[in-house]
């Protein structure tokens, strides 16, 4: 990719290249491995942009189709995507061992509905809507 | 109660074992990393991640990586509200990056990700090129901020100017970014001095180096303007209060900056000291024959100033004022003269030599009304060195010479050849004759 910047060349108010970086955009790990896995996520991602914007805003700010598109660019290009990795704190891997919750967990009894349960009348009858009054033209020409 | 309550509860004993067996076996690193997750969104900082880091034991190889990032960020969010917190983030952010950019295994690291998860082979050059321009990349929108606060925000420039100055990176990486926005302050200062604006660059120099104080560029810029206003205003009637101001407004600016020129013994310490200005790039001396010639128009004042004090029949505290002021000239013109010995050769002092004749006369002439002829003698002596076409030295010489009550024959010697010499100029030296005969005539009888 040519001309390649940096994400600090130049002061922009309103940027925090640690806010707006390609990962962050794309909504993608560092960590996702192989051009194909690293192309679906981003596909999915530009469709769900492309329908509801609304839904996958970033640090509140909506995304649009152009900036992944750009963000894809970069994120597939070698020196910008070392600039998005330097931009981006490393995936911090865990591996816990859960010992016997699983087992527990199964073994939690689900919720059991109240038997002894009953309608209370005067609540029910709160939910009901007022009678609204109705004025009907009179049929009959007096 | 209802039925639901045992399942909950239970359920809620697992969530807080497994809450607690997470923090006992997740390492600071993964602790702080967990806690940049904030309303589901995982930010480049947290309060949280930042305590929890700054409390960190051990090491993790991504350490320095993840507080550049989180400080970085920080000081970004805090720089848009004009916080004072962030340069605290700035300074620490651009320490850790530099950790991480003398990391060889950070790199090593990189280089491996990248090619493994990109799938690709990764170009050489391209690792070893963002490692070699971060320092000046990360440098940069410090020039910017200084640039935009320079008029509306010069305590908060200077802030900038110190966080970019004192940042652990290569001292020539930064001396470049310094000298980008010198060399565009400078780039007016030959029109300024060709249209006169003298008062105007001096102001705006002037501000500039409130920014960024110890800037050699902006030092020598400042010293050569006030030079040539200096060379303009020093016939015009108010010449000596004008000059007298810049040399004392100059003074003080180096004097801020601890390079005050000291006495004549210490110059070879101070050039060093000059020389260690940052940022670099000047030409070998450039500031050594600026601050020379400072030292010039320091000596000029003094010089007119003891000249006027003088006269024949001043009172004792006129002649110690003249005696003093020539005192302060010659030095200050020694002091040039070790800065820069080729200080003759510009044309605009050319005639420094003759100058420094009249100063040694007139200390002289101080000396004479004092009755201190051998002073006298020797300051009248040095005029005739440093001019030796001028008759009134040679007539001052004489009378020193011949004015004591016991002169020596070595003195009459001398005497009678300063007398000749001022024959030879063309002076009237009939008195000083008869004088000399009449001295030569006494010491015989004794």
């Amino acid at each position: 990719m040519e001309n390649t910047t940096s994400p600090w060349e130049e002061w922009r108010p309103g940027y925090n290249p640690y806010r707006r970086s390609p990962f962050q955009i794309l909504g993608l790990s560092t960590i996702v491995k192989g051009p194909g896995p690293i192309r679906n996520a981003i596909r999915q991602r530009r469709q769900r942009i492309q329908n509801t914007p609304e839904r996958f805003p970033l640090f509140g700010e909506p995304l649009d189709v152009a900036e992944v598109n750009e963000a894809e660019d970069r994120i597939l290009d070698p020196e910008a995507r070392l600039y998005a990795e330097l931009c981006t704190h490393r995936p911090k891997l865990v591996t816990i061992d859960l010992g016997d919750v699983p087992s527990r967990l199964a073994e939690v009894a689900p919720p059991i509905p109240n038997p002894q349960g009953v309608l209370n009348a005067q609540r029910l009858a709160r939910l009901v809507p007022a009678p609204v009054e109705r004025t009907f033209p009179s049929l009959i020409e007096s | 109660m209802t039925s639901s309550e045992p399942c909950r509860a239970e359920l809620q004993a697992i969530a807080a074992e497994l809450r607690a067996s997470l923090t006992e076996s997740l390492s600071p690193d993964q602790q702080a990393y967990a806690a940049l997750v904030k309303d589901g969104e995982l930010h480049p900082w947290t309060e949280q991640a930042e305590a929890i880091w700054a409390r960190a034991s051990g090491s993790d190889p991504w350490r320095d990586h993840h507080l550049a990032i989180l400080h970085h960020a920080k000081a970004y969010d805090l720089e848009m509200a004009r916080s004072a917190d962030a340069f605290q983030h700035w300074t620490a952010a651009l320490r850790h990056w530099s950790t991480v950019h003398a990391d060889d295994a950070f790199w090593a690291r990189m280089a491996r990700h990248l090619s493994g998860h990109m799938g690709t082979e990764i170009p050489p050059g391209v690792i070893d090129g963002v490692r070699a321009r971060l320092p000046r990349e990360l440098l940069e929108p410090h020039r910017d901020l200084i640039a935009a606060y320079q008029t509306s925000n010069p305590d908060r420039a200077r802030s900038h100017m110190g966080v970019m100055t004192s940042a652990p990176f290569d001292p020539g990486v930064i001396d470049g970014i310094r000298l980008q926005f010198t060399e565009e302050v400078l780039a007016a200062v030959p029109d300024a001095v060709m249209t006169a604006d003298f008062e105007v660059m001096i102001t705006s120099l002037r501000e500039w180096q409130r920014i960024d104080p110890d800037n050699a560029h902006f030092l020598r810029s400042l010293l050569y303007v006030y030079r040539k206003f200096n060379e303009q205003v020093w016939d015009a009637d108010d010449g000596l209060t004008r000059v007298s101001g810049n040399v004392a407004a100059a003074n003080q600016i180096l004097q801020a900056l601890g390079v005050s020129p000291p006495d004549p013994a210490g110059v070879a310490g101070y050039v060093d000291r000059l020389k260690a200005l940052r940022p670099g790039g000047l030409p070998p001396g450039a500031l050594t024959a600026e601050i020379a010639r400072h030292e010039i128009w320091g000596g000029l004042v003094n010089y007119r100033l003891a000249s006027r004090r003088f006269s024949w029949d001043s009172d004792p505290k006129s002649r110690r004022e003249c005696e003093q002021g020539a005192f302060r000239a010659v030095k200050h013109f020694a002091m040039a003269h070790q800065l820069d010995p080729h200080l003759a050769l510009d044309h605009y002092y050319a005639a420094l030599p003759s100058i420094e004749a009249s100063i040694e006369s007139l200390w002289g002439l101080c000396l004479l009304e004092q009755k201190d002829h051998v002073g006298a003698a020797q300051h009248f002596r040095r005029a005739t060195t440093l001019n030796p076409s001028d008759a009134e030295y040679y007539l001052g010489l004489a009378q020193a010479l011949l004015l004591p009550d016991n002169v020596t024959y070595a003195a009459l010697a001398e005497a009678e050849q300063a007398i000749s010499r001022a024959d030879a100029l063309g002076a009237e030296v009939g008195t000083l004759r008869r004088s000399l005969q009449l001295r030569r005539a006494l010491s015989l009888r004794r």
